[in-house]
């Protein structure tokens, strides 16, 4: 048994402890004790309940894309032969089948400019082609046919100029060429030998897109409709819309239009339902928080509110349009098709906030390819979002 | 069968409790402090969270999906009579999802215990109720908690005394619609194993 030598002392703190300062302590305790009683249920904003959310959550499915890489370029979908295969610009060019079988990896193509970063990648006739820059060397490089590594024989078909945006519009290539650096914007068009100036000058296009009727173009203040096919600087550099000079003048195409600007992605929608002949309807999305849509080639437009969001990139899953919101991961315009309603912005359901790392992203290009979303990322590389089973509940995974 | 197990573990940690160099110190009175009203305790806690499981509404049982998690807490207490103690209680716990997600739990909770003794033995039977600050991602929800549980001490010295405690996490997730939906609704229950150090003032 445990002894004292001085009883008095304890004693003496026993006494000195059985003051005000303990009877305050217990009415705290005991308000708290009625306070935690009473508190039945808390208060939240939350879509999904907390102990629920944690007990449907399973790990996620992750493919053999390295997880951090950045996404560069674009998404495209091509047959070649009888294969049909993914090809994405993620720093280098990776391709996978499009068969979504966990054990179909993706391959990386090795760069014929070292340490050449891919921009751009486009189908036109079958051939894959493929733009890259390491910054002091450019090139735009066209794949073997059986798409599996470049066509060193055909050697570097462009290298004037930095591309940054390579695009396939009614079956023709476009490139968008020079930097900031260099000022010497320029929208080239590939006329079946090389690549050419369209005449559009001057302008850094950042996105193109055919409605079935025109090509449109738009660079961060501008946009451009051009009903022709391209030819040898056949285009007039007039924009059909600017933000200056609707500032300026106040002349614009259509209200709605007005003072929009910092324009990132087009979009058209051809395969919307109550649209049975071209012009499709196009959707434009600006990094200051703006949709807009035409549904007339252009004649007139609707825009959205101001959703207080960065839009880098804007297409289509199953019946939905999605959009990269950058810091804001993906959103979703739920009733943008059917009722051209572009102010119902939500964030997508399934397993998207269980996925710490999709949604701590920032995404800056989104890829619908029917009922398949992917979003591209600064730095957490490419996400998978399966809408087929029920587009209100995607899953989502990593590729 | 119990007794044959507990009582000899007992006598050799009451051995290991003596010291040598005061057992011949026959002339020092064998001393068991009684508190009363006022005398006051704190507790550091820290061990091992272990996520049970979730029950619905509906009395259905699922897996948490959590890994194990680490807790800690500190608790102050004031005696009512030498066999109970009533104080608060403030803490928290960690815990991993499959994909990474941090559940996170703080409950500051008021706490009853009753002491039963087998001096330097303590086993205090104690229950908490209160609020729990639960932060799962970007979801955050104030949820009520209450924590059964038990607890063995050894009084090393009239100030310090160290033990094991056995706490029940019982928090209610509930929800009245439409969203989240009440069928998302959960009861929480996990266990707390963790080590204490107390000090008596």
């Amino acid at each position: 048994m445990r002894t004292v030598r001085n009883r008095t002392r304890m004693e003496k703190f026993w006494i000195m402890s059985q003051g005000p300062a303990s009877r305050v302590g217990l009415r705290i305790s005991l308000l708290l004790l009625v306070a935690g009683i009473l508190w039945t249920t808390g208060c939240s904003k939350d879509t999904e309940g907390i102990f629920y959310s944690l007990e449907q959550e399973e790990k996620a499915v992750d493919n053999t894309l390295p997880n951090d890489v950045r996404i560069t370029g674009n998404m495209i979908k091509v047959t070649i032969g009888s294969e049909s295969r993914y090809y994405l610009g993620a720093g280098s060019l990776f391709y996978r089948t499009t068969d979504l079988a966990d054990n179909q990896p993706w391959t990386k193509i090795k760069s014929p400019i070292s340490y050449g970063i891919v921009s751009g990648v486009a189908e036109v006739g079958g051939r894959v082609y493929v733009s890259l820059s390491n910054g002091s060397e450019h090139g735009l490089f066209r794949l073997t046919s059986d798409g599996n590594a470049y066509d060193l024989g055909s050697g570097n078909l462009y290298s004037d100029k930095q591309i940054t945006r390579l695009f396939t519009l009614n079956n023709t290539l476009f490139a968008s060429v020079g930097t900031i650096l260099d000022d010497t914007f320029a929208l080239m068009f590939w006329n079946g030998s090389n690549l050419v100036p369209t005449g559009v000058a001057g302008y850094k296009i950042v996105a193109g897109a055919w409605d079935g009727v025109n090509y449109w173009f738009a660079s961060p203040s501008d946009l451009f409709r051009f009903n022709a096919a391209p030819s040898l600087n056949g285009w007039t550099p007039t924009p059909y819309y600017s933000y200056e000079a609707s500032t300026e003048s106040g002349a614009s195409p259509a209200e709605q239009l007005n003072n929009k600007t910092y324009f990132t992605d087009l979009f058209v929608d051809d395969t919307d339902p109550s649209v049975s002949s071209p012009p499709y309807p196009l959707y434009l999305c600006s990094s200051d928080g703006y949709i807009l849509k035409t549904k007339d080639g252009g004649v007139s437009w609707k825009s959205s509110v101001d959703h207080n969001r960065s839009f880098q990139s804007i297409s289509k899953v199953g019946n939905i349009i999605v959009l990269g919101a950058g810091g804001s991961v993906v959103r979703e315009l739920p009733k943008a098709v059917a009722e051209d309603d572009l102010d119902t912005l939500q964030t997508p359901g399934g397993n998207f906030l269980r996925l710490p790392d999709l949604y701590g992203s920032n995404v800056i290009r989104v890829f619908g390819f029917g009922n398949i979303l992917y979003a591209g990322t600064t730095a957490n590389g490419l996400w998978r979002g399966d809408y087929s089973t029920d587009p209100s509940s995607p899953v989502w995974s990593q590729e | 069968m119990k007794a044959r197990t507990i009582l000899p573990f007992l006598l050799v940690l009451s051995l290991f409790s003596f010291s040598p160099s005061l057992q011949g110190q026959e002339e020092i009175t064998p001393y068991v402090p009684t508190y009363v009203l006022g005398n006051q305790i704190l507790i550091i806690n820290a061990g091992l969270f272990v996520p049970l499981f979730f029950q619905s509404l509906g009395g259905e049982i699922d897996n948490t999906n959590l890994s194990l998690g680490g807790v800690g807490s500190i608790q102050w207490s004031t005696y009512l009579n030498n066999e109970m103690t009533l104080g608060i209680e403030g803490g928290g716990m960690f815990s991993f999802s499959p994909n990474g997600r941090t559940l996170y739990m703080l409950p500051i909770t008021a706490r009853y215990a009753y002491i039963l003794r087998a001096y330097p033995f303590e086993f205090p039977l104690s229950i908490s109720a209160g609020i729990n600050f639960t932060r799962l991602s970007s979801m955050f929800q104030i949820l009520p908690i209450v924590k059964p549980g038990v607890s063995a001490y050894w009084n090393y010295s009239l100030e310090w005394a160290f033990g094991v405690n056995f706490f029940y996490w019982w928090t209610p997730n509930l929800y009245q619609g439409p969203e989240p939906p009440k069928s998302q609704s959960r009861f929480g229950n996990f266990l707390e194993i963790s080590l204490s150090a107390l000090y008596h003032f």
